[in-house]
């Protein structure tokens, strides 16, 4: 029984010391006063969408960092990569933190979970990676400085017909965001004469994509565009698609984005990813810096959100009202290209073609 | 011309029906290397084991620090991996669920203490690796070999031929030895097991040894032929768990017949149905099993009086 004990407090200790090891850059924790500003990040700091989350809280973190307002109070919260965690965690922001702000969450449909309560309560929510067109309707609060999927469907369709495609098949993640975008693709492609020969999706993190890209396989399609949002599910479909044998040339969502996949090797090359336009180069200097590594898909965009919520405060609001309302005023050039919110929340945003080549990302010039 | 090709019966429809029993077997003998040491646990022991799916991803991450980082040699890490796996389920039997049951814990708080495991591991294995997707890289990925319209590679041929060698030698373990005949009686009748004099702690201490040791050739065949993400482990013991329920949770060949089944019944029911339905024909067949044949195909009911 005593070892037991002992085992159960070392563990204790181990969790305490490793949360502690982690925890310095996550708060920049000030005295909490009546006058203090709390301000959100929330996203998936473990789980599928963990890559992303991470490196979205650390652009975010970077913003709140630099500006280093006395008045303000960073909280986080994990969301795990799930919707109801979304909610959930919305929730303890509003009724136990206070907050007036809040940057996340990444993944649409979580996003979309979050987004009632934060509309309710007076609380505005920047997704920095949510491209869902659901977004744009979800109320005055919410906001995101990614451009939405109308535009990357659009681009990637009229990309992959000017490429003189004509059998294109699909594979998507089976959630708001896979199916959204996907179905702006088939409208699009459709209209601009081309042709769907396989639509299959799979459920986000899993990473047996066999037999749907045995039926793509079967369809004989000349280009495959793969809309994924999980770098586990992407690493596992790629590899797959290699040894599954499909001959088709293979495109991608931004959500492909993710230096795993770069491990994949020679079998990755040549992968086509439709992305939102490059981060600035004071940024990616600035990132490096601070975390030694390039910044990965969506730092940028919560690095901006951040700094969309730093100069509303230092404007003078205080509650999430008028963030909102200064929100809608405010246009500036942001780490990843100019922000200015239309009515529905939205940038205008444009997008670029990136390449594998040589075992790294290369933008294509236009 | 989409429609024709589903409904003719010509070559290609078939080489598709291949493949997908392909992708069946392959899918269902991973399935099988976790629920046969999940169920090993289950049927000497009668609690949950949850965090058997931490000893899997706890082993892949294993094989990912001793040869893609250190640099190991790629054999004796797969050994090292086993042995430790082992050791790493041991542990979690003698430090925590012993105490528990000595301190009369009922089976459900068995069953929290091991999503509590399951937990804590996966977060330290993030802490300690990182959230980002990880590969071992031994082997290159390539396309495999297609013999007869069928394409497979040749690590899962492999995995198929090392799944099939485990079962033998375990079933014989469980059928020839005497240790093995103690491990049935256990789970067949454990208070009639302790009766005629088998330690059942005894029996539990090998149970979590060889289960474990299971878990860390899972381990390092899905570190090889999927990838690593550290909470992967989650998703294998839903699949796992479902396996074993269909054919039999309390009985180790009934689970690795339940998993290839569910593993065949994934991959040939979204030939017909879209794709989306994968997870819900898995989680369909496990309500309907639980609810009609809760013992499963092959399993049996606690307490019969065999032989």
């Amino acid at each position: 029984m005593r070892t037991f004990k002992v085992v159960i407090v070392m563990l204790v200790i181990m969790g305490l010391l490793l949360t502690a090891g982690c925890a310095d850059t996550e708060e920049t924790t000030e005295d909490t006063e009546s006058d203090m500003i709390v301000v959100g990040i929330m996203g998936p700091y473990t789980g599928g969408a963990a890559e992303y989350g991470n490196a979205a809280k650390d652009g975010a973190m970077l913003a709140f960092n630099e500006a280093n307002l006395s008045n303000v109070e960073v909280v986080t919260e994990d969301t795990k990569s799930e919707t109801k965690e979304a909610a959930t965690a919305m929730n303890k922001m509003v009724s136990v933190d206070n907050v007036q702000a809040v940057v996340g969450d990444l993944i649409s449909a979580a996003t979309l979970a979050a987004a009632p309560i934060a509309e309710q309560n007076q609380v505005v929510l920047i997704s920095p990676a949510s491209t869902s067109t659901d977004v744009s309707t979800a109320g005055d609060y919410i906001f995101r400085t990614i451009p939405g999927d109308d535009g990357q469907g659009i681009f990637a369709a009229q990309t992959l017909s000017d490429a003189g495609y004509t059998k294109l098949a699909l594979l998507y993640t089976n959630d708001q965001y896979g199916n959204g975008l996907a179905t702006i693709i088939t409208d699009e492609f459709t209209e601009l004469g081309g042709e769907i020969v396989a639509d299959e999706t799979y459920e986000a993190g899993s990473s047996d994509m066999r037999t749907q890209l045995t039926k793509i396989k079967d369809a004989e399609p000349e280009a495959l565009f793969i809309v994924s949002n999980t770098p586990d599910s992407s690493v596992a479909l790629l590899r797959q698609v290699t040894e599954i044998g499909i001959d088709a040339d293979v495109y991608g969502s931004e959500g492909l984005k993710v230096a795993s996949i770069l491990e994949l090797g020679d079998s990755v090359e040549g992968v086509t990813i439709t992305s939102v336009s490059p981060e600035s180069e004071e940024f990616k200097q600035k990132y490096m810096e601070e975390y030694g590594v390039e910044p990965p898909a969506f730092a940028a965009q919560a690095y901006d959100g951040a700094t969309a919520i730093i100069m509303a405060i230092e404007g003078g609001a205080t509650t999430g009202e008028e963030i909102k309302d200064a929100l809608y005023e405010m246009e500036f050039d942001g780490a990843s290209g100019h922000i200015k919110f239309d009515e529905n929340g939205d940038v205008a945003g444009g997008y670029v073609l990136v390449e594998v080549q040589d075992g790294a990302f290369v933008t294509l010039e236009e | 011309m989409k429609n024709e090709i589903k409904t003719s019966l010509g070559g290609k429809t078939i080489a598709l029906l291949a493949q997908s029993i392909i992708n069946g077997l392959i899918t269902g003998s991973i399935y099988a290397l976790v629920a046969s040491g999940y169920s090993l646990i289950y049927s000497t022991n009668n609690f949950m084991h949850f965090a058997h799916g931490i000893s899997v991803v706890a082993a892949g991450y294993m094989v990912y620090w001793l040869f893609s980082l250190v640099g190991i040699p790629f054999y004796v890490t797969c050994i090292i991996t086993v042995i430790l796996s082992a050791i790493f389920g041991l542990a979690m039997y003698r430090l925590i669920y012993l105490p528990l049951q000595k301190k009369g814990a009922s089976n459900v708080i068995l069953l929290i203490a091991s999503i509590g495991i399951l937990t804590f591991f996966q977060n330290v294995i993030q802490i300690a690796f990182g959230s980002g997707v990880k590969l071992v890289g031994y082997i290159e990925v390539s396309k495999g070999i297609t013999f007869a319209g069928v394409t497979m590679t040749l690590l899962q041929i492999v995995i198929l031929i090392i799944s099939l060698i485990i079962f033998i030698l375990l079933y014989q373990f469980m059928q020839k030895t005497k240790t093995g005949r103690n491990m049935r009686a256990v789970s067949n009748n454990s208070e009639l097991a302790s009766i005629v004099g088998i330690n059942h702690i005894r029996i539990s201490d090998i149970s979590f040894l060889i289960g474990s040791a299971l878990a860390g050739v899972a381990g390092i065949l899905v570190a090889l032929e999927q990838n690593l993400s550290p909470f992967m482990g989650t998703n294998l013991m839903i699949k796992g768990f479902t396996g074993a329920v269909i054919g039999g949770i309390n009985y180790v060949p009934g689970s690795i017949v339940g998993s290839f089944l569910l593993g065949m019944a994934e991959n040939l029911g979204i030939l017909v149905l879209p794709s989306g339905y994968k997870d819900a024909i898995a989680f369909s067949m496990l309500f309907l099993f639980l609810l009609f044949k809760p013992n499963g195909i092959l399993g049996k009911k606690e307490g019969r009086f065999d032989k």
